[in-house]
C-alpha cells in the first residue's frame, strides 16, 4: 500500500486544533493519530491534549547521565577523604 | 584503596583537632614566651631570617608591608595620659601560634596548609597555588606571601650572605605562602637521631633558631607531651590547658595571679604558643 | 498604564525587526569593540606583568591580602544573577513581560560569569597551578580541600556557567531556526544550521523543548541561590570582623539580583536605542522592571541594616569597631557613597515620573552599580585594614594601577563578548515575542480572556 501525505495549512490555531481533534475521533484506514505532524511557529502546550501522549526515551538517558554523575562526584570526594 | 582505607578508619578522618579522646601521642610541640624576659632585641627575628632563609625584601618592599620576618617583634605603648610610657615599649614576638583548631588550614582550596601528628601547622609550598585565603582568615596575620620571585631577585641575599642559606631548607618562589615551621628541619633531625636511639627527643635537645639566640631566654620550646618538658611545666604551672577555649583559672572568682595566656584564645583557635604576661611596675 | 507590547504586530514584522539587528553593524559598532578591545589589551598588559613580576605589583601585602580582584569578582558574579532571575523564575511565575528581554538578561549572566572567572585566576599566586583546585585522579591520591568555600566556589560557578549557557542556547534554538531559514549564504548560514540542530517546529520538538526548558529553568534557580550563597560563604565561614556575618547568603544574593537588575536597565536603553527596539523593549516593560529594581533595593537595604544592627547589638566588639571603622575611618567616603549609591539613590525608582525617563534611568542604572561595586569593595578592605590583630590596624593600601588595570579591562572584556553576542544571535526572542503577542491578541478577541492563563 502506498504511502500518502497530506499537508495542511492553517490560519487560525483554533482551526488546526479543532482539524486535529476530528481526525482524532475519526477512525481512518492506516491512519494513526501518532502519525501527523503539527507544525507551528510558536509553541501550544494545550494541543498537547488533542495529541495525546507520545513516547519520549531522552528523559531516561538524561536520568542515567545525572545518577553517574552524582554517584562519580560521591567517590571522588569520598575517596578524597582518605 | 582508598575508599577501603575510608571505610576501615572512618573514626580516624572524624577526628577533630582539639581532641580530648585522642591526645598527641609521641610529640606534641608548643612554645612559651616571657615577655617579661623580652627585650625586645630583634635577635629572634635575626635568627629565624638565617635559619629559614628568608628573603631581605629591603627598605622599600618593607614600607609596603611585603615583608618575610616569620617571627616579628610587635611594640605596644601604654602612655597612659603621660607623652612617654614610664618603662618603654612593651615588646611581643608573634609568630606562627600552630593552632590545633587552625583557621588557615580549613580554608585551602587545596589542602596546602595541614595539621602534623606532632601537632605542627605545617606548609606544603609546592601545593601552594597562593589563593592567599589562609593569610586572609589568620586572625594573627602570621602568614607571609611571596610577593615577587625573592630567589631570583638582587639584593635579597648579596654576596656572600647567599653564602650562608640553609641548606635544609628550601628557598620560596613567588606566590606561595610562608611562615613559622617550629624550625621543623631541625625537629625532623631530631626525631630521626632519637628514633636511631630508640627513645624520644629528650627536652632541651632541639631548639628553634628563635630560642637558641634568645639573650635573655625568653622562649623555651619543647614537647609538651613529655612530663619532664619545660615547656609543658611553664604550661601548668600557669595553669594554661591547651585543649580549651576560657582557661579554668580565669573563671574563679579571684583570679588566679597568673601570668600565663594565649592570644585570641576566644576565637577557638588553641594556639600551641603561651605568653607569659609582662609584669609593670604600674600594674602592681 | 500602555500595553507591554501592541497585539497587531504582524509576526514577518518581528522576524523582520529581530533580523535587522543581526546585519552588518555601522561604524560606530567596530569603533566601540575597538575601544573594548584596546581595554582588554590594558588587562592582558598588568595580567602578563603580574604573572612575570608577582602578585606584589598590584600592591597588595601581608595584611591586605586580598584586594579589587575578589571585590570585582563578587561584582561580576553578582551581576549575572538577574538574567537568571528573568528568565527562570518569571519564566515560572507566567510573567509573560520578561519575553522580550530575557535573552540579552540571559547572554548578560553568561558573560559576567565568564568575566567572574577570569577574576579568580588573576588573584592566584601561582596561576599555572590553578588544577590543583580541581579533583582529578592522580598517583598521590591528592586531592582538593573539601571544606574551603574556594573549592565549594569552583563548583559552584562551573556548574552556574555550564548551566546558564546551556539554558541560554536552549531557549535560543527555535530562533536559530529563524535565522536559519532566513539567510541564504556565509558563514551564518552554517553556524545557524548547525546550532539549530534541525528544528522544524513540529508538535514533538516544542513538547521536548518545553519540558527541556522547564526543567533547566527549574534546576537553575536553586543554583542561582546557592552559588551567591556559596560566595558569600568565602567571607560568613571565615573569621574575620566584617566577614563573620550569619546573613550574608541573602544580603549576598540580594545584593546580586539588585546590581544584576540595575545592569539590565542599561543594557536595555542601550539595545532599545541601538537596534530601535522601542516596538518590543516598551516603555511599561521598563516600568515593572524599574519597580522590581526598586523592590530588590529596598531588599538589599534592609538586609544591609539587618547587618548593621546584628553587629551593633551582637557582643563581639571586633566584629562592632570593624563596623565603625567602615563608617568613620579612611573608607568612610566610599562606604557612605555606597549607602547613598545603593541606598538613597534607588528611592528616587518610586516616582513614577522617573519609572519611565529613560536618560534619568540610565544614568541612575549605571550609578546603582557603582554602589554596588563599592558595596563588595567595602566588604573586602575594612576587614584587612582593621581585623581581629591589632599589628594590621596602621597599614595602608591603595590598589596599584595593575589592579585597577585588569577592572578595567574586565568591562572591555564583558563589552566585546555582548557586541559579539548582539550580532551574531538575536538579542530579543522572536518566537516568544510571538507567543506575546497571540496571546494577548487571543485575549483581546475572547473576552475575558479563556485560553489559560497566558
Amino acid at each position: 500500500m502506498s504511502k500518502r501525505h497530506l499537508l495542511a495549512l492553517f490560519n487560525d490555531f483554533d482551526e488546526a486544533v479543532a482539524a486535529i481533534a476530528e481526525l482524532r475521533g475519526s477512525n481512518i484506514k492506516g491512519f494513526d493519530i501518532d502519525d501527523m505532524i503539527l507544525k507551528s511557529p510558536i509553541e501550544h502546550p494545550e494541543v498537547e491534549e488533542v495529541l495525546g501522549d507520545k513516547p519520549v526515551n531522552v528523559q531516561w538517558f538524561t536520568l542515567v547521565g545525572a545518577c553517574m554523575g552524582g554517584l562519580l562526584a560521591f567517590f571522588l570526594v569520598a575517596s578524597a577523604q582518605a | 584503596m582508598s575508599i577501603t582505607n575510608l571505610l576501615e578508619n572512618w573514626s580516624d578522618f572524624r577526628q577533630q583537632h582539639p581532641s580530648d579522646d585522642r591526645p598527641h601521642r609521641e610529640y606534641k610541640w608548643a612554645m612559651s614566651i616571657d615577655l617579661d624576659s623580652c627585650t625586645g632585641c630583634n635577635a629572634c627575628s635575626v635568627a629565624c631570617y638565617a635559619e629559614n632563609n628568608l628573603p631581605v625584601v629591603g627598605k622599600e618592599k618593607f614600607a609596603h608591608g611585603h615583608s618575610h620576618h616569620w617571627i616579628r617583634i610587635e611594640r605596644y605603648w601604654d602612655n597612659d595620659g603621660r607623652e612617654f610610657a614610664d618603662q618603654g615599649a612593651q615588646f611581643l614576638p608573634m609568630l606562627c601560634q600552630h593552632c590545633e583548631s587552625a583557621p588557615c588550614e580549613t580554608v585551602c582550596p587545596v589542602g596546602a596548609t595541614n595539621h602534623t601528628a606532632d601537632g605542627l601547622n605545617s606548609q606544603v609550598y609546592n601545593r601552594c597555588v597562593g589563593s592567599r585565603y589562609c593569610n586572609a582568615n589568620c586572625p594573627y596575620k602570621a602568614r607571609y606571601f611571596n610577593w615577587y620571585d625573592y630567589p631570583t631577585t638582587d639584593n635579597v641575599w648579596p654576596e656572600p650572605m647567599n653564602q650562608q642559606l640553609n641548606p635544609d631548607v628550601t628557598v620560596r618562589g613567588k606566590g606561595v605562602m610562608e611562615k613559622c615551621t617550629f624550625c621543623v628541619q631541625r625537629l625532623t633531625v631530631a626525631k630521626s637521631n632519637a628514633r636511631s636511639a630508640g627513645r624520644s627527643v629528650l627536652d632541651g635537645e632541639v631548639q628553634t633558631a628563635c630560642q637558641q639566640v634568645c639573650p635573655t631566654g625568653a622562649i623555651s620550646f619543647g614537647n609538651l607531651v613529655d612530663p619532664l618538658a619545660k615547656v609543658g611545666k611553664q604550661w601548668m604551672t600557669q595553669q594554661v590547658e591547651l585543649n580549651k577555649d576560657k582557661q579554668a583559672k580565669n573563671a574563679e572568682e579571684k583570679a588566679v595571679k597568673l601570668r600565663g595566656y594565649r592570644i585570641l584564645e576566644e576565637l577557638r583557635t588553641y594556639p600551641s604558643v603561651m605568653y607569659l604576661e609582662q609584669l609593670r611596675e604600674s600594674a602592681i | 498604564m500602555g500595553k507591554d507590547i501592541r497585539e497587531d504586530i504582524a509576526w514577518a514584522q518581528i522576524n523582520k525587526d529581530v533580523l535587522k539587528s543581526l546585519e552588518s553593524p555601522r561604524r560606530m559598532y567596530w569603533v566601540i569593540l575597538f575601544i573594548a578591545i584596546a581595554m582588554i589589551g590594558v588587562a592582558v598588559g598588568s595580567e602578563v606583568y603580574q604573572y612575570q613580576t608577582g602578585m606584589g605589583v598590584s600592591n597588595k601585602n601581608n595584611s591586605h591580602v586580598w584586594g579589587l580582584y575578589i571585590a570585582t569578582f563578587i561584582f561580576w558574579i553578582g551581576m549575572s544573577h538577574s538574567g537568571t532571575l528573568l528568565s527562570a523564575i518569571l519564566h515560572l511565575m507566567h510573567a509573560d513581560w520578561r519575553k522580550p528581554i530575557y535573552r540579552f538578561a540571559e547572554a548578560m549572566t553568561t558573560f559576567s560569569l565568564m568575566t567572574a572567572g577570569l577574576f579568580v585566576l588573576v588573584h592566584l599566586g601561582r596561576l599555572w597551578m590553578v588544577y590543583y583546585v580541581m579533583p582529578y585522579p592522580n598517583e598521590r591520591w591528592v586531592w582538593p580541600n573539601f571544606q574551603s568555600p574556594l573549592v565549594w566556589d569552583m563548583f559552584a560557578i562551573a556548574t552556574y556557567l555550564s548551566s546558564s549557557v546551556l539554558f541560554l542556547y536552549v531557549g535560543m534554538i527555535p530562533d536559530l531556526a529563524i535565522c536559519r531559514d532566513n539567510i541564504h549564504a556565509g558563514w551564518r548560514k552554517k553556524l545557524y544550521t548547525v546550532m539549530s540542530l534541525g528544528w522544524e517546529g513540529t508538535d514533538r520538538q516544542w513538547r521536548n523543548f518545553r519540558i527541556t526548558y522547564l526543567t533547566i529553568a527549574c534546576f537553575l534557580i536553586p543554583l542561582a541561590v546557592s552559588v551567591h550563597s556559596i560566595v558569600a560563604s568565602d567571607f560568613a565561614m571565615s573569621n574575620m570582623p566584617g566577614w563573620h556575618v550569619t546573613s550574608f547568603p541573602p544580603y549576598f544574593v540580594a545584593g546580586a539580583l539588585y546590581s544584576g537588575c540595575a545592569a539590565i536597565i542599561t543594557l536595555f536603553i542601550i539595545l532599545r536605542y541601538v537596534f530601535k527596539f522601542e516596538e518590543y523593549m516598551t516603555l511599561p516593560i521598563m516600568k515593572k522592571l524599574v519597580r522590581l529594581t526598586f523592590a530588590i533595593a529596598m531588599v538589599w537595604t534592609y538586609l544591609n541594616l539587618i547587618e548593621f544592627a546584628s553587629v551593633w547589638y551582637g557582643h563581639d566588639q571586633t566584629a562592632k569597631d570593624q563596623l565603625i571603622f567602615k563608617a568613620t575611618g579612611p573608607y568612610a567616603p566610599f562606604f557612605w557613597a555606597m549607602i547613598f549609591f545603593g541606598s538613597i539613590l534607588p528611592l528616587m525608582l518610586a516616582f513614577k515620573r522617573f519609572q519611565t525617563h529613560l536618560p534619568i534611568l540610565f544614568v541612575v542604572s549605571i550609578l546603582l552599580n557603582v554602589g554596588m561595586w563599592l558595596e563588595r569593595w567595602m566588604i573586602i578592605a575594612p576587614s584587612f585594614a582593621h581585623g581581629h590583630y591589632p599589628w594590621t590596624w596602621d597599614h595602608d593600601q591603595w590598589p596599584s594601577l595593575v589592579q585597577w588595570g585588569i577592572v578595567f579591562g574586565s568591562f572591555g572584556w564583558f563589552t566585546l563578548l555582548f557586541m559579539v553576542f548582539c550580532k551574531v544571535f538575536p538579542s530579543v526572542s522572536m518566537y516568544e515575542v510571538k507567543e506575546m503577542v497571540y496571546h494577548r491578541s487571543l485575549a483581546l478577541k475572547h473576552k475575558p480572556a479563556v485560553k489559560g492563563d497566558y
